[in-house]
């Protein structure tokens, strides 16, 4: 019976110690797997498109009335979607399965003249002072600048680039603080383009923006939108040169239903003629990169769509080094030449439902 | 028996409260090319660019006086969100400093694909900065779990 007490106290004794000696080695688990502790997630601001939002017609009587948000509705490149052309490649290119019009390989006459004109080639130094706007064809640029500036360090000059994939003159508008908000982060800090060029301290703009507009937003209301654009950017930095550069063009399969080249050379027709109207220069760079159809040239696509290869933006930095828009002090002389206007009046071709605006002051 | 169990036991409880009290220093070092390299070897590298101290500030707010190493390769193509990010910065402010830039560089990214590319935004949803001592890492890719695997065999 003593035996057998003492049994169970030394039992129970021996249990006690495995208890506590667990709890102790349980602890140090935790412990690890705490130290481990995943970060808490970031938020990331929601994106909601407005559903037919109606746009704002602002030369309804009152031309000062000042633009708010306009409403911003994002279309993405038609992934999967009934207007995905790709499946039916094999089949029907996109403008036969949508009978769509053939594309212009070259520019009528009249509105030809009154893009930037052939000068002498210029050094990289045309672009300094420079900063490029643009969408994801502009970021690619920049981001083949980067490669190009990693053994030739002046290549481009010091042009600077605000470039965000996606972006149309539409996005430039909305305010930082809104859920559509997409600008570009500047010093770390989500900022509108006019404040970035401000802050820059360039001289001249060159925009390429409207791939993510044309399919979108009717033709008045693209040049609507550019209009507040380029006056913002004039109220931010006033003697500012700016250069429009055509919306670039679409590889033949890479069309779709609601974008497509012909469409793409309308605007581009009525974006000639608003940069004459408004002060800015017009450089035709899809002059270089179309095929002898009108299409954008295939070899130059990286994506069959409208993204462009290295040897593009050879061509599409070429074209603007021989056609350079005039320095400051010529421009001053151009303007004491044709009575304020940058550009020889050649006259302005009529544009369905653009009432434009007043040119240069 | 009962004493050398004991004695056993209630060293096993020590040992385990020393482990548990040792404060994580991070990883030893780490030679930033040294895991870039590893990682390139062992997944399909895109058309990528390599941005140096002197292009990164084009790209990310950070401040180069904060970074030791830096190893960052981005797509080449606008429509790829594939990006390669491994740095190391001077001390641990810096570290915390360049976490919170490239954080809001990859939210800024993010956002630009949100709507754009689902496809390329899909690979990026759930992707966060990582920072592991004065270690900052991070990678948008297809064959992620490859990719973390070999950050954690240095980092972690």
């Amino acid at each position: 019976m003593k035996n057998n007490k003492k049994i169970i106290r030394n039992t129970v004794s021996v249990l006690s110690m495995i208890i506590i000696a667990a709890i102790f080695v349980g602890c140090f688990i935790i412990t690890e797997q705490l130290r481990t502790k995943e970060p808490p997630k970031q938020q990331i601001s929601s994106y909601t498109p407005p559903i037919n939002a109606e746009i704002p017609d602002l030369f309804n009587g009152d031309e000062d009335t000042p633009v708010e948000e306009l409403p911003v509705i994002v279309v993405p490149p038609g992934e999967g979607t009934e207007d995905d052309p790709t499946e039916n490649v094999e089949e029907l290119l996109p403008r036969e399965k949508y009978g769509l019009p053939y594309p212009q390989k070259d520019r009528p006459e009249d509105i030809q003249a009154m893009t930037v004109q052939h000068t002498s080639k210029s050094g990289y130094e045309y672009f300094d002072n420079s900063v490029f706007l643009g969408d994801s064809v502009t970021l690619g640029l920049k981001n083949y600048t980067t490669k190009k500036r990693q053994t030739d360090s002046y290549f481009l000059g010091n042009a600077k680039f605000i470039a965000v994939g996606s972006y149309s003159v539409a996005d430039t508008l909305v305010p930082v603080t809104s859920a559509n908000s997409i600008h570009s982060l500047y010093n770390g800090v989500v900022t509108q383009p006019q404040d970035i060029i401000a802050d820059m301290g360039v001289k001249r703009v060159f925009i390429c923006l409207g791939l993510n507009d044309v399919g979108i937003y009717t033709q008045n209301e693209y040049l609507t939108n550019y209009s507040i654009l380029i006056n913002r950017i004039r109220q931010a930095v006033p003697d500012i040169q700016i250069a429009i550069l055509s919306v670039t063009p679409l590889t033949v399969e890479g069309e779709r239903k609601i974008l497509y080249n012909a469409k793409i050379d309308e605007y581009n027709n009525a974006l000639v003629a608003f940069a004459q109207e408004n002060g800015c220069y017009f450089i035709d760079i899809s002059t270089v990169l179309k095929d002898e159809l009108g299409y954008l040239t295939d070899e130059l696509s990286s994506d069959n769509y409208c993204h462009l290869e290295p040897e593009a933006y050879d061509a599409w930095i070429d074209y603007m080094m021989h056609h350079c828009i005039p320095t400051p002090e010529e421009e001053a002389a151009l303007k004491e030449a044709n009575g304020g206007a940058i550009h020889i009046d050649k006259g302005v071709p009529e544009v369905e439902g653009f009432e434009g605006s007043a040119g240069l002051p | 028996m009962k004493k050398i169990l004991c004695t056993v036991l209630a060293l096993t409880a020590l040992l385990c409260c020393f482990s548990s009290c040792d404060g994580n220093d991070g990883p030893k070092e780490v030679n930033v090319n040294d895991v870039y390299n590893e990682v390139a070897a062992a997944i399909t590298v895109p058309d990528f660019i390599e941005l140096t101290e002197t292009d990164i500030v084009d790209y990310v707010a950070v401040n180069t006086a904060d970074l030791k190493q830096i190893k960052v390769q981005i797509s080449a193509e606008a429509i790829s969100a594939d990006q390669i990010v491994i740095c190391e910065a001077v001390d641990a402010a810096a570290a915390d400093r360049v976490e919170a830039a490239f954080t809001a560089y990859l939210n800024s990214v993010k956002n630009s694909f949100k709507n754009y590319l689902p496809s390329e935004f899909a690979k990026m949803e759930d992707i966060e900065v990582q920072k592991s001592g004065n270690y900052v890492y991070y990678a948008v890719t297809s064959e992620i779990d490859t990719v973390n695997d070999i950050f954690d065999k240095y980092f972690k």
